[in-house]
Order: C-alpha cells, then sequence, then structure tokens
C-alpha cells in the first residue's frame, strides 16, 4: 500500500473510533441526560463521520487501487492527492472547532475547502479511470531470426 | 471469500432492507396527515441503519476481504477480535434501533438504561474494529498460506 493510502486510511479509522466515540457520548447523554454540552458535538460527529471517514477512506483505496498510469505501476503525482486529503483535514478542523467555539462563516469556509478537495481528487482519478490497457505480448523470436 | 466477510457482508444487505422498510414506513406515514407523527421518532434510527448497519458494516466487511493479509500464519489477525466486533456492533446497533424510539413513545429507567447499553456496544464495536484493522494498513504485502 503507498504512503498516502497509509495515512488516508489510517486517518479514516481514528475519525471512526473518535467520532463514534463522540455520538456513543450524545446517546448516553439523551438517555440520562448528563453532559448537556455533547450536544455541541452533534455537526462534528455528523462531519466526523461522512467527510473523515467515508471520504477519507475512499481517497486512500482509490490511490490505492485504481489502474495505474503505466506498466512500471506509476500511480501520478501524488501531490494532488496529498493536496486534496490537505484541504479535508483543513475543512473538518474548521468544522469541529465551529461546532464547539460557533462561528457564522465556518460552513462556507469549510465547504469550499471540501468543494476544492473534490475539484482535486477527481483530477487525480480522472486519468486513471480507464479500460485495462493489455499490452501485447511481445513475439517469440525463432532461432531462425 | 472468507467466512468472516461473508457474515459482515451478508448482515449489512439485511441492514439496507430494514433502513428501506423503515424509510417506507416514514414516508407512507406522512400520508396519515397525523397532528405529530409517531413514526418521526424513526429518523435517526433510518440514518444509523443506512450510515452503521449498511454502508459501515459493508465497508468493513470489504476490508476483511481485499486489506493486506495481517501474516503468512493469520491472514485476518486474530479472529476473535473480528467475530467480537461483528457481535458488538450488530447487538449495539439492534437494541438502539428498538430503544432509541421509545425513549419517544414510552420512556421508562429500563429504557435508559438499555440505550446506555446500546450506546457502550455501539462505541466498543469500533474500537474492536479498529483494533483487527489497524495492522492490515500496511505498506508489505505478505502472502497468505
Ligand atoms: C458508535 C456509533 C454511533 C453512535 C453511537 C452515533 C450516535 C449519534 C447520535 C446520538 C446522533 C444525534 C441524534 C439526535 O439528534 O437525536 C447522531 C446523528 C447522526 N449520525 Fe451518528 N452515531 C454513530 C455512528 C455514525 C456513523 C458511522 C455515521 C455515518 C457514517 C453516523 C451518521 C450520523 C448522521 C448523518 C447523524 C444526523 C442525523 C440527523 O440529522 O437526524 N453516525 N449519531
Amino acid at each position: 500500500m503507498p504512503k498516502f493510502s497509509l495515512f488516508s486510511i489510517r486517518a479514516s479509522l481514528l475519525y471512526l473510533v473518535i467520532g463514534g466515540s463522540v455520538g456513543g457520548i450524545m446517546l448516553v447523554s439523551k438517555a440520562i441526560g448528563v453532559w448537556p454540552w455533547i450536544w455541541y458535538w452533534r455537526t462534528a460527529h455528523i462531519h466526523a463521520m461522512l467527510v473523515g471517514w467515508l471520504l477519507n477512506l475512499i481517497f486512500g483505496v482509490a490511490f490505492w487501487i485504481l489502474p495505474r498510469l503505466d506498466a512500471h505501476g506509476w500511480r501520478g503525482s501524488p501531490w494532488l492527492v496529498w493536496s486534496a486529503s490537505g484541504l479535508l483535514q483543513a475543512a473538518l478542523a474548521v468544522l469541529v472547532w465551529a461546532s464547539i467555539w460557533p462561528w457564522s462563516a465556518a460552513i462556507a469556509i469549510a465547504s469550499s475547502l471540501e468543494c476544492l478537495a473534490a475539484i482535486a481528487i477527481a483530477w487525480h482519478c480522472w486519468p486513471r479511470l480507464q479500460p485495462l490497457i493489455i499490452e501485447p505480448r511481445p513475439a517469440k523470436t525463432s532461432k531462425l531470426d | 471469500m472468507p467466512t468472516l466477510a461473508r457474515y459482515y457482508i451478508r448482515t449489512a444487505f439485511v441492514w439496507l432492507v430494514l433502513a428501506f422498510a423503515i424509510g417506507i414506513a416514514m414516508l407512507t406515514s406522512q400520508l396519515w396527515a397525523l397532528k405529530t407523527n409517531p413514526l418521526a421518532a424513526l429518523q435517526i434510527v433510518f440514518y444509523h441503519a443506512l450510515m452503521v448497519g449498511w454502508v459501515t458494516q459493508l465497508i468493513v466487511g470489504v476490508a476483511i476481504w481485499l486489506f493486506p493479509v495481517h501474516s503468512r500464519e493469520q491472514p485476518r489477525g486474530n479472529e476473535n477480535v473480528a467475530w467480537a466486533a461483528y457481535a458488538t456492533f450488530n447487538l449495539g446497533l439492534g437494541l438502539r434501533s428498538i430503544v432509541e424510539p421509545l425513549l419517544q413513545w414510552a420512556p421508562s429507567g429500563l429504557v435508559k438504561w438499555a440505550i446506555v447499553g446500546a450506546a457502550c456496544l455501539q462505541v466498543a464495536a469500533l474500537w474492536l474494529i479498529l483494533l483487527m484493522l489497524w495492522p492490515r494498513v500496511k505498506a508489505k504485502v505478505s502472502k497468505a498460506k
């Protein structure tokens, strides 16, 4: 697995457990009325799950497994996927921050960052979405040639 | 496909069908033009049946099947952890799907503590999934025996 996929898939697993644990605390709070402040984290839970868990995982697996660009296994320049990931983590940081300390511009900033992340990952994946190119085997050369 | 992955993926399909059934019930109930719709209490159950029971469980099942193997001797790592994750995941989500709406329909002490139990099971499942998948997110691929 390439370095970017290691990073992105591990990040997605961390988002799953941390975001899910926040969800667990919300559920306990809902049932027995403890820790009411946890409800400020509701939006953070939703974004950690839908963006942190699912999108990081998708980015990591896509980079790892989509058809390669040449016979040497070249996956394309990794800077685009790293930028996509950086933009995604920045968007999540803004959203988590804003769900704790509400801030009106947060949604606009985070969605713009997510939109740029989408453009970057699409740009990377586009040329890799192609049918497998099966190169013809070089013809066997006979001794008479 | 390993038995473990088949269990995860088949159960994910069961949750997909349940989610659709809940969705259909909620949509149909809107036709009754009731003042307060009791089935509105199922909204959170619907979301989690879809995103946790179906999407997340399907992803984990496919990851168990296709991620790089853990080692030649134990290709999927410690399978007891994976089975424990499977049991807590589905028991937690199943219990929650029953008792969370009951908090609105017929709240009681038992219901409240059942929700706390479901939250603990769900969070435990996610940590077990992390424990199971983390070592399989790795650069070097060892072949299964
Ligand atoms: C341990 C697992 C989880 C727990 C305990 C949990 C708990 C919760 C709770 C308590 C809420 C707020 C419900 C309310 O407003 O009354 C919520 C909302 C939500 N969660 Fe989770 N969650 C979990 C996992 C997930 C996952 C894996 C996803 C998606 C991949 C997810 C997506 C959502 C969404 C979309 C909402 C918003 C629902 C709405 O607006 O009605 N959750 N969750």
